[in-house]
């Protein structure tokens, strides 16, 4: 193994490597870890572990790469196209209950301490959900879109009614005080 | 025009880059960098050398080629691509195919003028 010191990739190679990263989110899990791999060992034998590389000849090595969107095409997808219907992941439960839950937060929109809670568990669900192959993706975008809305909502109503709460609770005492 | 031209190259490369890499393995392994220089000296084959990875990593999958970890004299140890058994058999017969698919093509536009 190599014991040379290393001071770290330059930072547009990292950003780099995680933009490829992204674009492979719902490429065949094996061949993600192989391309990452690949396109890693190209950049450290291209040009070494040095993070104060000029930016021109990083530059120069990212641009004869290719854009990430153009290797992430090139990679098998996670979901056989053969098997995949054009309706996908009817069945996927999770994306329906995070639909459900956007849905009975912004029923329950009145009671901030129940709303509140169940919208960000049903956007932290969709968005994570959405990563995976099998997720129904409108539903799970339906499920965000809705789940931010109540928050949205829900902030926009707390700083409209704090102010009016504020003065009821400081005028409350005021005719008390007056009439002692 | 150039455009169109892309489109073409695109459709030809499909079912054919991935055997002119495997050429470039049938005599010795080689390492990712080494096998994108000699690829992309074609430059209507390699037109980008990232897309080399993913059809390293297809070829990997479908075991036609493996993998190798060598130390390097300028570097950390190096990742180097083999031809399987398997993956010597399917280069024959691309190239068993290509050579008469290739004079039928060329024959075909020949004849069309």
């Amino acid at each position: 193994m190599s014991t040379r010191p290393t001071v770290g990739p330059h930072p547009l190679v990292q950003a780099y490597l995680a933009d490829l990263e992204r674009a492979l989110v719902g490429a065949d899990p094996r061949e993600r870890a192989d391309v990452l791999d690949g396109v890693r060992e190209h950049l450290q034998e291209s040009l070494g572990d040095d993070g104060a590389a000029e930016a021109v000849r990083v530059q120069r090595v990212l641009a004869d790469l290719g854009p990430v969107e153009r290797i992430a095409a090139q990679a098998t997808s996670a979901v056989p196209p053969a098997t995949a219907s054009p309706e996908p992941a009817r069945g996927d439960v999770t994306s329906l209950v995070a639909l459900v839950a956007a849905i009975g937060a912004a029923a329950v929109f009145f009671i901030p301490f129940v709303s509140i809670p169940v919208a960000v568990a049903a956007l932290v669900t969709s968005l994570v959900h959405l990563r995976s192959p099998e997720a129904n993706r409108r539903r799970c975008w339906t499920a965000s879109a809705v789940s931010t809305a109540v928050l949205v909502l829900t902030a926009a109503a707390a700083v409209l009614l704090l102010p009016v709460s504020t003065v009821v609770v400081e005028s409350g005492p005021v005719p008390a005080a007056t009439a002692g | 025009m150039a455009n169109a031209a892309d489109s073409v190259l695109t459709q030809l490369r499909k079912g054919v880059l991935e055997y002119c890499a495997m050429a470039y393995l049938r005599s010795e392994p080689r390492y990712g960098l080494e096998l994108a220089s000699r690829l992309g000296q074609h430059k209507t084959l390699l037109d980008s050398d990232g897309t080399l990875y993913p059809l390293l990593a297809r070829l990997r999958k479908a075991n036609l080629v493996e993998t190798e970890w060598r130390e390097s004299d300028s570097g950390p140890p190096r990742r180097y691509y083999r031809l399987t058994d398997q993956g010597r058999e399917a280069l024959a017969t691309f190239e068993a195919t290509w050579a008469p698919f290739h004079r039928d093509v060329d024959a075909a536009l020949e004849a069309a003028r």
